[in-house]
């Protein structure tokens, strides 16, 4: 019997290396057709042509020439101390920690792993402060990446329908309407009824743009 | 040099079928409306990148529906044509409509 569930390893490859605006939403997308009764196969495919293979590339060449660079010194001879080779394993590895870490954990783990190297350095420093000294810039960067990450929002939306736009702007609608009632209110004796008028006004108002024109299912 | 803001054969897709679906516009439905009118099979995820591009230049919005359990717990995105979106495919179909006239009609265009 097909299972229900997409396989894992790729759901867990497309949350983590697919579009970071919306990969939650073609998760869900890829779900609901796979229930449908796509195969496993389609689904892979599906998971591979998601990610972003262009820029996971440009991370790992951006990593490399940064490692390549900053060891510069070690590689042609300088007084610093150690082997390059570990300095440019150690750079590129924490370049690519820093673009994947911070959007592959969740708020608390971010705060534990950042701890957690604060405490490892705190450590070196008492017992080599040698390596503390050469590695702190790279730990630095490390921690305050996860500590200042921000998630990328979508841009505010603006919901209108494709038939909603040819047929004008439901703000107009409503403008009009308060407008309306403004003048009614006016015209009112009835302090009970002119409140009611108020808190109508008061509630319209408050619907400032973007007003939601249809609830989703 | 000037950003490019033009849409492409896909993007244009994109929108059209954004227009043809409405409200109900997220990234199922708009797959399929590609695949059914243009005969060709579409990966979600390039759907998705070209919604991105869009959204980013302003000419498409989206907001989140409710997390349903058939899409294991995850949310829909439903995604709408601006104002400046609407602008910009009749934009692009004039320019395409003068690049057509005039044209010698095409073997095999006619059924």
């Amino acid at each position: 019997m097909k299972s229900l569930n997409p396989p894992r390893f790729a759901v867990w490859l497309l949350e983590h290396f697919g579009p970071e605006i919306n990969s939650e939403a073609l998760a869900g997308d890829l779900c609901e057709d796979f229930r449908q009764g796509r195969s496993k196969a389609w689904y892979w495919r599906q998971v591979i042509a998601a990610i972003q293979w262009r820029e996971h590339l440009r991370v790992v060449l951006a990593a490399a020439g940064v490692a390549w660079l900053l060891s510069w010194p070690a590689i042609w001879g300088s007084d610093r101390p150690g082997n390059w080779r570990l300095d440019m394993a150690i750079i590129m590895a924490a370049y690519i920690a820093i673009s994947y870490f911070p959007r592959m954990l969740r708020g608390t783990w971010r705060v534990l792993l950042g701890l957690l190297i604060t405490a490892l350095f705190i450590l070196l420093f008492y017992y080599r402060v040698d390596v503390f000294n050469h590695y702190s810039a790279v730990a630095l960067a490390l921690v305050s990446s996860l500590v200042f990450h921000r998630n990328r929002q979508p841009p505010p939306s603006f919901p209108m329908t494709y038939r909603e736009l040819l047929q004008g702007d439901p703000n107009q609608e409503r403008k009009r309407l308060i407008t309306s009632l403004e003048g009614t209110m006016e015209q009112e004796s009835n302090a009970e009824l002119r409140q009611a008028y108020a808190q109508a006004i008061t509630v319209l108002e408050s619907q400032e743009p973007p007003i939601a024109v249809k609830e989703k299912p | 040099m000037a950003k490019r803001n033009n849409l492409g054969d896909f993007e244009l897709m994109v929108m059209l079928a954004l227009m043809r679906l409405d409200n109900d516009a997220y990234g199922v439905p708009i797959s399929r409306e590609i695949e059914q009118q243009c005969g060709r099979e579409v990966a979600l995820g390039s759907v998705y990148a070209a919604l991105e591009r869009l959204e980013e230049k302003g000419l498409v919005s989206s907001d989140l529906g409710k997390p349903t359990a058939e899409r294991g717990g995850k949310a829909k995105r439903y995604f709408r044509i601006t104002r400046n979106g609407l602008r910009k495919v009749q934009e692009t179909r004039k320019a395409l409509m003068k690049l057509w006239q005039g044209l010698p009609e095409l073997e095999g265009a006619r059924p």
